[in-house]
This record gives structure tokens, C-alpha cells and sequence, in this order.
């Protein structure tokens, strides 16, 4: 007797943030449609504390990554708290005009493909006058860094948050802001280089979801990456969309052969999300191997994913099933148990490795970044190789040693992110104690 | 050996013996030893002030490398600690913490510990507050969160971040709650921060102290500058008073928006209030019942260095403060006690964090030195005996009623707690009650007035604008609170309905504190109205804090004024005074019109006038000058020495600006003819400077003539080759080959390296081989024009090659090269060679090294030593100072034994480039002229860089002149001690390694004169002793020649040192020395003495008796200003050295310092 088995896998989105899905899906602009990544792309990042704060949490670069899975791209954080198109928080001991020097020698030190700008923020507080100058400022920098041959992706600056008094209110602020956003675009077209904006406040400096993105009204918190993150894999994905939050299902009609259906709704994208194979009925239930072609993103940062039972999650849909009490196991781990009429229903799953996965691969990011950090901007760099090295210069021998650590964490991340399969089973449970 | 002096090697003996553990593993590195960590060896080492003891609140292991603590309004004391500083390694995991301490029991000791958050990297502060702590933390400020209350931080926010690393004793420090709610924290002299914030991006590069007001993201600079300000804290009153690890000045009175030391872009700084003092970390003011009397309102701060806790008193003196040092609370030989953070606890009790180390410092000292300690820390306890302890408030929790009567409370630490709590309960609970407090608090109660003031800081730290309450407290009866209301309007400013007309009373306040703090709160509401009203100011008395604060005001302002007096329409209501005093503060071209109207309409306050000539000829069009160079042509009327400084400041604008003054150039003849050689010089360098051909003949026949004065030959020498021309350069070089003397020859030859100095070079060479002995120093006048060239080192180098010099003539020379502050290695090399002298000794080799150390404990002797040090020809004193006293060229040297390793002393007199102490670092300046410049940055203004060169001079180099700055390493020439055998080196060295330990080289608190000038035994002096009395050299010894004679480490100065002034007759041989003082406020003080025997004193000239009943004190009454005390002694009558301090009487609001320096 043939029997019609359904499983859907798939995600569901977090109900608040519908809003915010919703305004980024119409808005990822770029001037190139083609543009992507490339195999052996080494992405350097500049700007101020949008970029530099970004390697604490690692939610963008971890977009990216899991974005690409099959190419080898890299990340280099260059960003710096304060600073401006001219490198003016890079100046240290020398006149503030020394830090573009220093903003163009770090670029090239990295030896980019890629360079991503996130410029203007900063700037944006002189108002339309400085408008000029921060023009001429990307210019200037554009032209300097064109030895590297680099291509250049340009990030709009964020407008800032609206969170009431006491903070300020940003209205007058974050037109100023699109001046500059706009003035950065018009730029990006006329050099031929990416622009993208995810700025996710309006004019009015309104947070498009229930929660918001910035403590202070102008820094992203640890759930404000998260959520820009996403927006940021939409446009660097491998395929034209970066489907987290599409749901579907996939339908096995026949044992022992796997025919991947498509739903009305959108089972598109979700034929490149995973594969099932060997998909069998065992004696108590149902095996199959499972892999994603690409990780999710991690689960939105903390007391979010505790609290929120609606959080973006994996979902298990299995009808058909023999009757009675069922347990999941990943790689012969338990997971879960669920009865039957809940899993024809769907069953939300925590903890699989997936998730861990990606988890652990944007800790390896973190750990990266954090390494490449002190590789760059070493601590007590008066005495390492500033005006003082001729007394402590000696110790300067331990910077270049992080190098080998950054390539270790590389090679991790390399590994992490690529999916691999993983074995699903549904056991049903013995009856505990009597007879049915 | 002194009978004194050997009492103490053996109680250094004894005490080594008690704190050594032989047989350390890192011992055979170490060259001192490693002391034993059992605390209980530490706290027996330590002496006490009187009536103090002290316990162990808690130690490693549970608590490694204190940094900074802070207590929480619960009680508990939270702590940062560091394992990782100095540097993290390649894969080491940052791992530092903070911790909470707990003294459940009340037993004075920690019986609770919990790691409250952790991972973190170089945590250098730490304060509880906000539902969790603020932590620095490297280049970002964090706030952890502890949300369900199990004692570890489960949220992290970053709340601000983009402060500089560049150096990890320098990072993020010293947080601290102010009384008005604002969060303030500090950085250190080489962190460039870049804070984004949603009010714009502040910046600051170099030491600060910032102001935070966590809800709003308000962030400001408070004061700027100081080298490593690693103690901030307030008093009573809300005045904030800062210490610094490295500069050197005690305690330092914070003035709101001022500039300390090396702050960047600092035009005028003002100076700490204990010139000459060690350096600190950690200050805290005292309060409360547990303390005496006597020690409340003290201040308390550490010396880590010299291994001491040290107590300041601080008293009012004019618009700012005084402070005096008293004895220690805590001193101790023990090496590894490193005091660096103090605080009051809820106990009432004194607590200091003690970071343990042997090895402070990471700059000097490698980062991976083995005898660094990671592990170590200690928290102790001081309790004052048979007094009893406070009994620990409860305030989590507590009422809000309850928490306002605590703010009654005499502890400091319980109002600043309570406030705390109110604070975090919000304005809608606090409000209405504080409202119900204020208008039931007693007025008759003798602390009432304070108690408003506290409720007053109270609304501006829940940001709750109450203007009755600060009106009100703008006219209290009382100063100090109508200062601290002033500081709260700017604030408020946005929300008060006129804030400029609240402030404008203050500004003619009867109380100078008053009126300071009202000229820099208008600084902060900006408009034309604020500038007006600050300057009227100036109809009441000044000092020296109110002209700072004034003229930090008028620059601040001047976009809102200076137009306004450009264009004619503003005044400062026809003060002049006010509009000159403006003008001055803002010193740019811009003044120059206004000021110059005012001086042709003859307008100018007499007391103001020379300064602004100055500035009018530093800044002035050609015009300008022609204005001041007609007045000072004319005769009497200005004084001769001021004439002459005008004419070179006008002589320097046409090489540095290309400003001529308009006007007859070759009436200056006349000034060349005249009787005075400064201002015939002055006339000569001008002449060079305008290429007044006509007066060339005039030159030469000067140049020439053997009466000249040797300045004035100098300059008409130079001003000859400056004319140009053939006939010019024909005639130098005549003087050179065949002038009278070797020293016209010499500054011939001088002014010839200007244009053709291989040809000089070439002369140069010719000439020494010929020059006699007794004319060897002449050779430095050419020299030293080589020096001061780019090409000029190797260009001598070349033609001195082949020649054959005298050996004494090359030391000369040689000196002149270490002089200079520059390393000449080729010129060195060339000289050595040529007079036939051996190479410089190579370091030292590590055995040698260790055997150096073994015998500067062993036999070296400090008092030899010292003797050593002050001996003219080492010329130790001509840069360091001790106690303030001697050059300032390089660091100050009174606690260098107790911080410094004896590695580190033997490197750094054996080789001064090796390390550098942070902020002595020479710059090489390259000008356009070609020249190049050597010094030490001392500060800069608008328009030039001031450089403290080798000689301790300040050079002014316009910046306008610069081409190229490079930094350079030490300005301390190598080889001074070379001419010491080997056992004088050990003697010094173990002198150094004394200075600053607890024994007879540690400095007194006491306030002794440590700068004298001698009168110098020249015939002159004889001379104008034998034919005029001695009262009119002691009135004007300003004609006479002085030297420097600095008092020992012990405060005397040695007769012997005093050069003898023979009389003609019977007469005893006699010694003249003389010291002075600053007197900022009024009244009677005294001057004590080892004893007056055989002493004639006179102060300003006139001759002064001692007091009657007690002939070793003699009282004065002093009127602000500076004044002399000049001190004659017959040799033969006379056999102590001298030794002389000032005793401030108490009542007295006399505020007086001994004159410092070189």
C-alpha cells in the first residue's frame, strides 16, 4: 500500500518583525544587479563605529559568510570609532591630516579585492556644508586605494534611532544623513561600485519593528546587527534572495523515492535550502538524511530567542505516521519528543546542529576578528613600533605571531561554513508500562 | 660615613632580612630582591601615622592586580584586577575581572568574593552603578547588568567605545560618580579617543578628564591635560582636585575647562598646587566621624613609587586652593607595595588597593620582565585606634524619606551613596518628596545650608530643572554654595528663562571662587551678553586662577565679541581695561587694529601697555610695527630692557613673517651708538634683519674694535653677513684669520658657517690647531653654528679629519656636542680620533651588570653619592631637579630610587637612549633657515612651538618656520660619568637608588627652599661689597653675578658649596646666597631656620630680625607677589649649613611657595 508521507522543514519568522522584513524586502539597492562575490575575495571593511563594533558580534560578516558557501571570501575589520572619509581618528600622535596616510596604508596592508565603505555618519553632523568635502574625501580615497584594483561596495550611513527624550530628536539630524546617503549613491553609480543601503529608520528615526535596534539612538545593539544582517546576506546571497524567513513544505509521496514538489507559494528558494535523502520507514518509524545548502543565520541575540516562542526557528512537519509518541533524534542524539498529531502539525526544533553550527561559526568570526585586532591595533603601540620602540621595540616580535592564529581561525571558519548532512530519526516510544 | 647615616644602611639591612625569601627562582634576574608575599611580612613593614592601624581586607589568591575599586551603595566593594597588563600574548585569552567583595559580618575583613563579569581585556576602571557597573574596558566604556540578581553580569552594553590604547597604563581610568550625578573618567597623556555619540563625535588626544551624563549621552572634556591623571575626587563643596602619576605637581585643582601640563594644543597651562612633589595615583578626600578632627576635609593620595600613602591638607587660597603635605599614613620599605587606589568605606574606615608589584611601569621596563607579578593584589584596611567605626548604612531599600535625611549625613560616602539611590529610583518617585524635604529642613540647624545643597545636586542629578531652590542658593549667605549653584546653570541653561542674568551677580561676587566660577559658566552659555558681562570681572581684584579663568573665557567667546570690536560696534562698555585684557587673551593678528587704536588714543592701562606692544610687534602689519619702532626709538620712554626685547621681537617678524616696520629704518643708528650692549646688539640684529646698507661701515668698525661687548659684536658679526655682499664677507674673514683676539675670531668664524660652511669648516680646523689653551672655551662659539646645522656635523667632520688636536681642546669640544642635546656619532668618532682619546666603554655585559648591582648594594655609599651628584662638573642639576629644585629638562629625580630597578638607573646613566621616560622625549625641529632645533615639547602657542632645550632654555619657533619635526630620543648626553671611576659610579648609583625610600633620601613634607643663588666670588662682587654696604647688594644684587646652589635631599645648603667673597683688611670672608618665594594670598607667615647664629637675613633688602622669644623663626607679613630673601654669614662665624622653610601660621590666610626651578 502506498502512503503519502509529507515533511516540511523550514523556518518561521519572528511575528514582530514582519514589519521590518517587510521594509527591507523592497529596499536592497544596487547599482550593479550582477554584482557578487567572487571565489578568493578578501573583503576589507572601513568606517567608523558601524564597522568597527560590527566584529563584537559578528551577525554581518557571519551573513556574509554562510551567504557564500562555496567561495572562499575573507574579512579584514578596519573600521575605527570616530572616524571620517580623511582617516581622522587613525592619526594618533600626527596631525589629524596623517590619518588618511595611515587609513589608505592599512587597506593596502590587507591586500583587498574588496573594499567596503562605511562612511559619512560622522561627517553627517557638519550638515550640508561638509557635504562637499566628504565628496571630494571619497574621491580622494577611492583614487588612493586604486592600485589595489579592489572593487568597492558602499554602505549608506544609518540614520539615527528615535528613542525619546532624553536622548535627542534625530529629525533634523537624519535629513542631513540623506543627504549624505544620497550623495554616497550617486557617487557609488558614477565609479561603477556597490551601494547598499540598510538603513531600517525613516526620516523620523522610527524603528520598523516592536523592538528596537540602537541603545543610544546612533549604535546598532547586538539585535540591531542581527537584524540588519539579514538584509545584508538578502543582497549577497548566492541566488537573487536570501530566503530565511520562507516557509514551505516538501512533500514525499513514495518511499524510497524523494520527489521534491513545489508548493504554490514560493518553493523556489526553497529547492536550493536542503536536500533529503535516503528518506526510509524503519520499524518504529522514520529515517532520512538532511542537508542544508546553506546555514541560517543564528538566532537573534540574547533573551530574544528565550522569550520569543515565535523566534525564527526550524520546523518539522511529518504526517503519516504510524500512531503513538515519537522522539527525534539528530545523529542519534534526542532532540525532542512530539506525538503524531503534532508532528503532522509541525514541531518547532531547538538545538539542532545546524544552529549549533552557525553559532559556532560566528564565535570562530568573533575570535577572528578579535585576534586580527590585536594584530592591527596592538595594545601599547607607542612602545611597539611608535616613538618609543627603541625602549620596549623588542616586544614588537610578538605582534606578527597572531598572524598564524588568525590563519587557524580561517581555516575554521572555512570549515564551519558549509553545511553537512545529518541523520533525522523519529522513533516511536514503547508504551511506558502497560498495554495499548 | 655619618653617624645618622649608618643607623639607617642597618635598619635597611634589617628590614631586607625580613622581607627576602632566598632561593626565588627569578632571583639570579632580579637585581633587588624579590620581596617574601606572605601579607602579614608586607603590613609589619608598614609605619603609620599616629593612631592608625591597619588589617588586611582581602588578598591574592583571591584577588590578582587590583587597578581601580569603588564601593556600591550596598557596601560592597567592587574591584578591577588585571592579569593580562601590560600586553596580551599571541593566544592568550583576555581574561581579566571584576570582582565583588563582601564583608557580610562587618569584621572589617572580606569574607565573600564573586566574579562579577569576566573576559574582559586590561580593565583599567571600575564603578558600580545603573543596575550593574560601568567598566573600562581597553578602547570601550561597558555597562554589565546583573538582571536576576545571582551576583554575575548577565547583559553587556557597550556605551561608549574609540578610546585610544596606545599605551595600557595610559587607557580609560579612574571612574567616578560626581556629586552632581555625572559620570567622569579619565585618560592619560598618549590616548587619542574618538567617541561617537548622538550628539556628534568628541575627541580628545592626550591626558583628560571627561564628563557623562549616561541617559543623555552628553559627553564633554572637563579639564584637560596632566601626564597621568590617575586620581580625580571632590570635596565637600563639589570642587574636583586631580593627582597625576607622572607630572609631579601634588594635587592639582581642577578649574573647570582648564589646561594642565602636555595638554594638546595647550597656549597656557596652570600648574598643580605642590610643585616639586612625587607623583600620585588614586586620590580621596576624608570625612566622617571615624576620623579625627584634624583629618577630615584632608585629602589622601598614593605614592606608589616611594611605596607611601600621603595625606594633603587643602585650604583656600584667593579664587583657587592651596594644598600642603603632611606626614604619611602608610610608608614602608617594602618594594612590592604599590598603593594605587584609596577610598573611604561605609565603615568609615580608610581602604587602599594595593596593586603589589617590585615592577611598576611597562615603558621602561620589559613588557615580559620576569619579576613583573600577574598574580599578586591586596585590599588594606586603615582604621583610626580607639575611635569607633560608623555604623554601615542601609540604603538599598531604605525609604525615600530615609535616603534624604541620609543626605544629612557627615560622610561623604553616605550622601553620595544615598544620592546614588535616589537617583535610580527616578523623578517621579524622588521628586515630590525631595520638594517635601527641602521645605521642611530646618534653617536653624548649623548644616542646613549644606543639606540644600545637596538637594540642589540632587535635581540636577535626576536632570529636574528646580530654579527657586537655585536661586535661592545663587544668593546663599554662603560662598562655597553660591559656587557649586553657579556650576549648575549652564546645565540648565535650555531650561531657565534668562541664565546669563542669573550669572551676571556672580561675576562682582564678594568671594573670588564666586566670581571664577561665574566667568566659566558664561563660557558655556555663548553670546556676545556672556563675553560683556565675564569682563567685568576685572573691576574686583584678580589672581591667578580668576586671570586664567578669564582669559579661557574671553577665547572662548571671542567668535560672539571679536567681530563686534572689529567692526567698531562693541567695546566692552569703554573699559578699556576689559576690551585690552580680551584682545590679549585671544593673541591673533586680529587684535592687532583694536589694540593699536587704543594705544595711539594713549588708552591702554599703564600695567597692560608692554605686553601689548609685544604683541603688536609679534603680530602686527608693517604699519603696526612702525608704531612701536617710533616709540621705542625715542629715548626714556620705555625702559632700556624692554626696548630691546621690542627690537628683536620686531627683527624676528621680518625673518619669520617678512614684516618690515614702516618708517625712517636708519634712525636706528642712534639705538648703535648708544651706552647700553643689549640694545646695541638688538640695533645690530635689526639692521641684519632690514639689510640697512647704509650702516654696514658702522658694523664693521664695531665688529672690530676691541671695546666692543661681546654681544654686541656677536650680533654685528651676523647682521655683517646678513647685509650681503662681497665687501661684508671680505671683512668678516679678515677678522677671522687676524682679529685682535680669539674671540673675535671665533664669532667671525661663527658668522661665516651661515654662508659657506665648508669653507668655515675648512678655517674652523685651521684655527684650532693654532688656538691656545686658555682660549679653548672660544671654540664653542664656532661650534655651536655647526651644530645647529643639518650638514653642519658632517661638514666639520670632514675638514677636522686629517688634523691634530689638543686632547684638553677636544674635551671642550665634546662637551659642546653632549651640550646640544644631539647624537653625533661620525663628529664624535672624528674628534676622538683627532685629539688622540679613547673610544666610550661599550655597555655593560650581562655579568658585569650583575656585578654592578651586587656592589651598589654591597658597598656603594649614598652620601658620596649625593656629593657625587651635586658636583658642577657631572651637571646632574643643571636638568633634573629635586623636589623642584634644578633643571627641568629632564624628570624630576626625588622618588626615582623607589620606583626604579637598579638596571634600569645603571642604563639609563649608561646609555640615556635606551629608555626615556614618557614626555622626555626630544623633538628635532628642522626650519626654513636650515637650522635645526633640540629640545624637550615644553607647550605651544597660537603661533609658535616651545621647545626647553639641553641648556634648559625655551626656544620659540614660529610654526609658520617648520618644515619637519621628528621625535628624537633622549636629550641626556652619554658619557657624563665617565670621568668617574668605577667605584664613584656605584656611590651614585646607590645615591639614586636611595631617593625617594623611606629613610634619610626620601624628600621632607616640609616646606624648605631648596632654590638658592649664590653670589659669585667675581671682582665685581668683591667690589661692590667693599666700597657700598651690604644692605645695597642684598637691595640690588641684580648687577652682580649669581650661580645656582641647590639644597641637599636633606633641605641644607652646604657652605662649602657657597662660593667665599674675600674682603679687603681683617675681614672674615663672607657668603651671600638668596631664594624666593610666591605669595598668592596675603598675611603673616614665618620663615624657620636651623638656627639664624651668624645669619644676616633680609627679605626684599630690607634687613629683618628673628622673633625674640624663638631666634630660629623670623616672622614676616607678605603682600601677594614675589619677594627675595637674601642671607649673608660671615664664614668664620657661621659653621651649619643652612636650612630654611616656610611655616604658615594657622589662622593665617597667607598662601606662600618657595620659588622652584633651575
Amino acid at each position: 500500500m502506498r502512503r503519502t508521507l509529507a515533511i516540511a522543514v523550514g523556518l518561521l519568522t519572528l511575528l514582530g518583525e514582519v514589519g521590518l522584513y517587510q521594509a527591507v524586502a523592497e529596499s536592497p539597492t544596487k547599482t550593479d544587479g550582477a554584482w557578487s562575490f567572487r571565489d578568493g575575495d578578501r573583503v576589507a571593511l572601513i568606517g567608523g563605529t558601524f564597522i568597527e563594533r560590527e566584529q563584537r558580534y559578528g551577525y554581518l560578516e557571519t551573513a556574509l559568510t554562510i551567504a557564500n558557501p562555496d567561495k572562499s571570501i575573507t574579512f579584514r575589520n578596519l573600521g575605527w570609532s570616530g572616524d571620517t572619509i580623511g582617516g581622522v581618528s587613525r592619526s594618533g600622535f600626527d596631525p589629524p591630516e596623517a590619518g588618511f596616510k595611515q587609513l589608505v596604508d592599512q587597506v593596502n596592508a590587507v591586500k583587498p579585492t574588496v573594499i567596503l565603505v562605511g562612511y559619512g555618519a560622522n561627517e553627517s553632523f557638519a550638515g550640508k556644508a561638509g557635504l562637499h568635502g566628504f565628496v571630494k574625501g571619497l574621491a580622494r580615497l577611492v583614487d588612493a586605494l586604486k592600485p589595489t584594483k579592489a572593487r568597492f561596495i558602499f554602505i549608506a550611513p544609518l540614520k539615527q534611532e528615535n528613542l525619546g527624550p532624553p536622548l535627542p530628536n534625530p529629525e533634523k539630524h537624519n535629513r542631513d544623513v540623506e543627504l549624505y546617503a544620497k550623495a554616497i549613491e550617486e557617487f557609488a553609480k558614477r565609479i561603477g561600485g556597490a551601494f547598499v543601503d540598510l538603513d531600517p529608520f525613516g526620516k523620523e528615526g522610527s524603528s520598523p519593528g516592536s523592538i528596537h535596534l540602537t541603545d543610544n539612538g546612533v549604535h546598532l545593539t547586538a539585535f540591531g546587527y542581527w537584524s540588519l544582517a539579514k538584509r545584508l546576506g538578502m543582497d549577497f546571497s548566492v541566488d537573487a534572495s536570501f530566503p530565511y524567513y520562507k516557509t514551505g513544505s516538501v512533500t514525499i509521496e513514495d518511499l524510497g523515492l524523494i520527489q521534491l514538489a513545489r508548493t504554490p507559494s514560493d518553493a523556489t528558494q526553497m529547492v536550493g535550502l536542503y536536500q533529503l535523502s535516503q528518506v526510509e520507514r524503519t520499524p518504529r518509524g522514520l529515517r532520512f538524511k538532511f542537508k542544508s545548502s546553506q546555514l541560517r543565520l543564528p538566532v537573534p541575540p540574547g533573551d530574544l530567542a528565550k522569550s520569543e516562542p515565535k523566534g525564527p526557528h526550524r520546523q518539522l512537519t511529518v504526517d503519516s505516521l504510524d500512531d503513538g509518541d515519537y522522539r527525534l533524534e539528530i545523529d542519534g542524539k534526542t532532540i525532542l519528543s512530539a506525538s503524531r498529531e503534532r508532528l503532522a502539525k509541525g514541531v518547532r526544533v531547538d538545538g539542532d546542529p545546524d544552529s549549533n553550527q552557525v553559532e559556532e561559526l560566528r564565535q570562530a568570526i568573533i575570535r577572528k576578528n578579535q585576534l586580527f585586532f590585536y594584530r592591527w591595533r596592538p595594545q601599547n603601540i607607542t612602545y611597539l613600533l611608535g616613538f618609543r620602540k627603541y625602549e620596549q621595540g623588542n616586544n614588537a616580535v610578538e605582534i606578527p605571531q597572531f598572524d598564524p592564529l588568525v590563519e587557524e581561525q580561517e581555516k575554521k571558519i572555512a570549515t564551519l561554513k558549509k553545511p553537512v548532512p545529518h541523520v533525522y530519526e523519529l522513533i516511536r516510544e514503547e508504551p511506558k508500562g502497560g498495554a495499548k | 660615613m655619618n653617624k645618622s647615616l649608618m643607623g639607617a644602611t642597618i635598619r635597611f639591612g634589617l628590614l631586607a632580612a625580613i622581607l627576602t625569601v632566598p632561593g626565588l627562582a627569578n632571583a639570579q634576574r632580579a637585581p633587588f630582591a624579590i620581596p617574601d608575599p606572605d601579607p602579614e611580612v608586607e603590613r609589619k613593614s608598614f609605619i603609620l601615622a599616629d593612631g592608625f592601624e591597619v588589617n588586611l581586607f582581602a588578598a591574592d589568591p583571591i584577588l590578582a592586580k587590583p587597578l581601580q575599586m569603588n564601593f556600591d551603595p550596598r557596601g560592597r566593594l567592587w574591584v578591577a584586577s588585571s592579569e593580562v597588563y601590560p600586553q596580551i600574548k599571541p593566544g592568550q585569552v583576555a581574561n581579566d575581572k571584576v570582582l565583588i567583595l563582601e564583608d557580610r559580618d562587618g569584621d572589617g575583613k572580606a569574607d565573600h568574593t564573586s566574579v562579577f563579569a569576566q573576559g574582559l581585556l586590561i580593565p583599567t576602571g571600575i564603578e558600580p552603578g545603573d543596575g550593574g557597573a560601568y567598566v573600562a574596558n581597553s578602547t570601550e566604556l561597558l555597562h554589565f547588568k546583573d538582571t536576576d540578581g545571582d551576583g554575575k553580569a548577565d547583559q553587556t552594553r557597550v556605551v561608549l567605545s574609540g578610546f585610544g590604547t596606545e599605551d595600557t597604563h595610559h587607557i580609560l581610568h579612574t571612574l567616578r560618580w560626581g556629586f552632581d550625578g555625572l559620570l567622569y573618567f579619565n585618560q592619560s597623556i598618549y590616548i587619542h579617543s574618538h567617541i561617537e555619540t548622538p550628539h556628534g563625535v568628541r575627541r580628545l588626544g592626550g591626558g583628560g578628564i571627561w564628563q557623562f551624563r549616561p541617559e543623555t549621552m552628553q559627553l564633554e572634556v572637563f579639564i584637560r591635560g596632566l601626564v597621568n591623571p590617575w586620581g580625580h575626587h571632590f570635596n565637600r563643596w563639589g570642587q574636583s582636585f586631580a593627582t597625576d602619576g607622572a607630572g609631579g605637581e601634588g594635587i592639582n585643582y581642577c578649574l573647570p575647562g582648564a589646561y594642565y601640563t602636555t595638554a594638546p594644543d595647550a597656549v597656557r597651562i596652570l600648574r598643580g598646587l605642590n610643585p616639586g612633589s612625587p607623583k600620585d595615583c588614586g586620590l580621596e578626600a576624608l570625612s566622617g566621624r571615624h576620623l579625627s578632627e584634624s583629618w577630615r576635609g584632608n585629602m589622601l593620595t598614593n605614592d606608589f613609587r616611594g611605596n607611601r600613602v600621603c595625606r594633603f591638607v587643602i585650604s583656600d587660597d584667593g579664587a583657587g586652593f592651596a594644598s600642603r603635605e603632611q606626614a604619611e599614613l602608610i610608608k614602608t620599605r617594602h618594594v612590592a607595595f604599590r598603593p594605587i587606589d584609596v577610598k573611604m568605606g561605609p565603615d568609615g574606615a580608610i581602604y587602599i588597593a594595593d596593586w603589589y608589584n617590585p615592577i611598576i611601569q611597562h615603558g621602561e621596563v620589559d613588557f615580559r620582565d620576569p619579576r613583573r607579578d600577574h598574580t599578586r593584589g591586596r585590599i588594606w584596611r586603615v582604621t583610626a585606634k580607639g575611635r569607633p567605626l560608623v555604623a554601615r548604612p542601609k540604603l538599598v531599600g531604605a525609604k525615600t524619606e530615609e535616603l534624604l535625611e541620609a543626605l544629612k549625613a557627615p560622610e561623604d560616602w553616605t550622601r553620595q551613596q544615598a544620592k546614588r539611590v535616589l537617583k535610580e529610583r527616578g523623578a517621579a518617585e524622588v521628586i515630590p518628596k525631595l520638594a517635601d524635604w527641602v521645605k521642611r529642613l530646618d534653617s536653624a540647624e548649623p548644616e542646613a545650608i549644606h543639606h540644600r545643597l545637596e538637594a540642589l545636586w540632587t535635581y540636577q542629578s535626576l536632570d529636574v530643572v528646580e530654579p527657586d531652590l537655585l536661586a535661592e542658593s545663587l544668593k546663599s549667605g554662603d560662598p562655597r554654595v553660591r559656587a557649586a549653584a553657579t556650576r549648575i546653570v549652564p546645565w540648565w541653561k535650555e531650561r531657565l528663562s534668562d541664565p546669563i542674568a542669573l550669572l551676571t551677580p556672580g561675576v562682582e561676587d564678594e568671594n573670588p571662587r564666586v566670581r571664577l566660577e561665574s566667568v566659566r559658566a558664561l563660557a558655556l552659555v555663548p553670546s556676545l551678553q556672556s563675553a560683556r558681562i565675564a569682563m567685568r570681572a576685572l573691576d574686583k581684584p584678580m589672581d591667578q586662577f580668576l586671570d586664567y579663568a578669564l582669559w579661557l573665557t574671553a577665547r572662548q567667546l571671542h567668535s560672539f565679541w571679536l567681530p563686534e570690536v572689529q567692526a567698531g560696534r562693541f567695546d566692552f562698555d569703554g573699559h578699556p581695561s576689559r576690551l585690552v585684557f580680551a584682545l590679549q587673551a585671544v593673541n591673533t593678528p586680529d587684535v592687532v587694529k583694536p589694540l593699536l587704536s587704543l594705544v595711539e588714543a594713549g588708552r591702554i592701562p599703564e600695567d597692560q601697555l608692554a605686553p601689548v606692544q609685544t604683541l603688536i610687534a609679534k603680530l602686527g602689519d608693517a604699519r603696526d610695527l612702525g608704531v612701536v619702532y617710533k616709540l621705542l626709538l625715542k629715548e626714556g620712554s620705555i625702559p632700556t630692557a624692554r626696548r630691546a626685547s621690542l627690537l628683536d621681537t620686531l627683527a624676528n617678524a621680518s625673518k619669520d613673517r617678512k614684516v618690515i616696520p614702516a618708517g625712517d629704518l636708519d634712525a636706528i643708528q642712534g639705538l648703535l651708538n648708544g651706552s647700553d650692549a643689549t640694545l646695541r646688539a638688538s640695533a645690530a640684529r635689526a639692521i641684519g634683519a632690514w639689510k640697512i646698507d647704509s650702516l654696514r661701515p658702522r658694523l664693521i668698525e664695531l665688529a672690530g674694535a676691541s671695546d666692543t661687548a661681546r654681544e654686541t659684536r656677536a650680533s654685528a658679526l651676523d647682521a655683517l653677513i646678513q647685509l650681503g655682499g662681497v665687501e661684508s664677507r671680505k671683512r668678516v674673514e679678515e677678522l677671522a684669520e687676524k682679529g685682535k683676539t680669539a674671540q673675535i675670531q671665533s664669532l667671525a668664524l661663527a658668522a661665516l658657517v651661515s654662508i659657506d660652511a665648508k669653507a668655515a669648516a675648512k678655517s674652523f680646523a685651521a684655527w684650532l690647531s693654532r688656538l691656545s689653551a686658555k682660549d679653548y672655551p672660544e671654540s664653542l662659539n664656532v661650534l655651536s653654528r655647526f651644530l645647529e646645522r643639518k650638514e653642519g656635523p658632517e661638514q666639520l667632520s670632514e675638514a677636522l679629519a686629517t688634523s691634530s688636536l689638543e686632547p684638553d681642546l677636544v674635551k671642550v669640544l665634546l662637551s659642546g656636542i653632549r651640550g646640544s642635546g644631539r647624537d653625533l656619532p661620525l663628529l664624535t668618532a672624528t674628534l676622538t680620533k683627532v685629539g688622540g682619546l679613547t673610544a666610550s666603554p661599550r655597555a655593560l655585559s650581562p655579568e658585569e651588570m650583575s656585578r654592578f648591582i651586587a656592589d651598589v648594594g654591597r658597598i656603594g655609599d649614598p652620601a658620596r653619592g649625593e656629593a657625587l651628584f651635586r658636583r658642577k662638573e657631572l651637571t646632574c642639576l643643571k636638568c633634573h631637579g629635586i623636589a623642584g629644585a634644578g633643571g627641568q629638562v629632564g624628570p624630576s629625580l626625588e622618588s626615582i630610587g623607589a620606583s626604579a630597578p637598579i638596571d634600569y638607573l645603571i642604563d639609563s646613566i649608561f646609555q640615556p637612549n635606551k629608555m626615556v621616560k614618557e614626555n622626555y622625549h626630544a623633538l628635532v625641529v628642522a626650519t626654513s633657515d636650515g637650522k635645526l632645533h633640540t629640545g624637550i615639547k615644553s607647550r605651544q602657542t597660537d603661533s609658535e612651538l616651545v621647545l626647553r632645550d639641553a641648556e634648559d632654555r625655551e626656544i620659540l619657533i614660529p610654526f609658520s618656520t617648520i618644515e619637519e619635526q621628528k621625535p628624537a630620543g633622549s636629550l641626556m648626553p652619554a658619557g657624563l660619568t665617565e670621568s668617574l671611576t668605577r667605584e664613584e659610579q656605584v656611590d651614585l648609583i646607590r645615591f639614586l637608588s636611595e631617593l625617594g625610600k623611606v629613610g634619610p633620601y626620601s624628600v621632607s613634607k616640609e616646606r624648605i627652599f631648596r632654590r638658592w643663588q649664590a653670589l659669585a666670588a667675581t671682582p665685581e662682587a668683591r667690589k661692590a661689597i667693599g666700597r657700598t654696604s651690604l644692605d645695597s647688594v642684598a637691595q640690588s644684587g641684580e648687577s652682580l653675578s649669581w650661580e645656582p646652589v641647590y639644597a641637599t635631599v636633606a633641605g641644607a645648603v652646604p657652605l662649602a658649596e657657597v662660593p667665599e667673597i674675600r674682603r679687603g683688611g681683617n675681614a672674615a670672608p663672607l657668603g651671600m646666597i638668596r631664594a624666593q618665594m610666591d605669595v598668592s594670598s596675603g598675611g603673616p607667615i614665618e620663615l624657620g631656620f636651623n638656627s639664624t647664629e651668624g645669619l644676616t637675613i633680609w627679605v626684599d633688602g630690607v634687613r629683618t630680625e628673628p622673633n625674640p622669644e624663638n631666634m630660629n623663626f623670623v616672622r614676616l607679613e607678605l603682600k601677594p607677589g614675589r619677594h627675595t630673601l637674601t642671607l649673608a654669614f660671615d664664614r668664620t662665624r657661621r659653621k651649619d649649613d643652612v636650612r630654611c622653610r616656610l611655616v604658615e601660621l594657622s589662622g593665617s590666610s597667607a598662601r606662600v611657595q618657595a620659588v622652584l626651578g633651575k
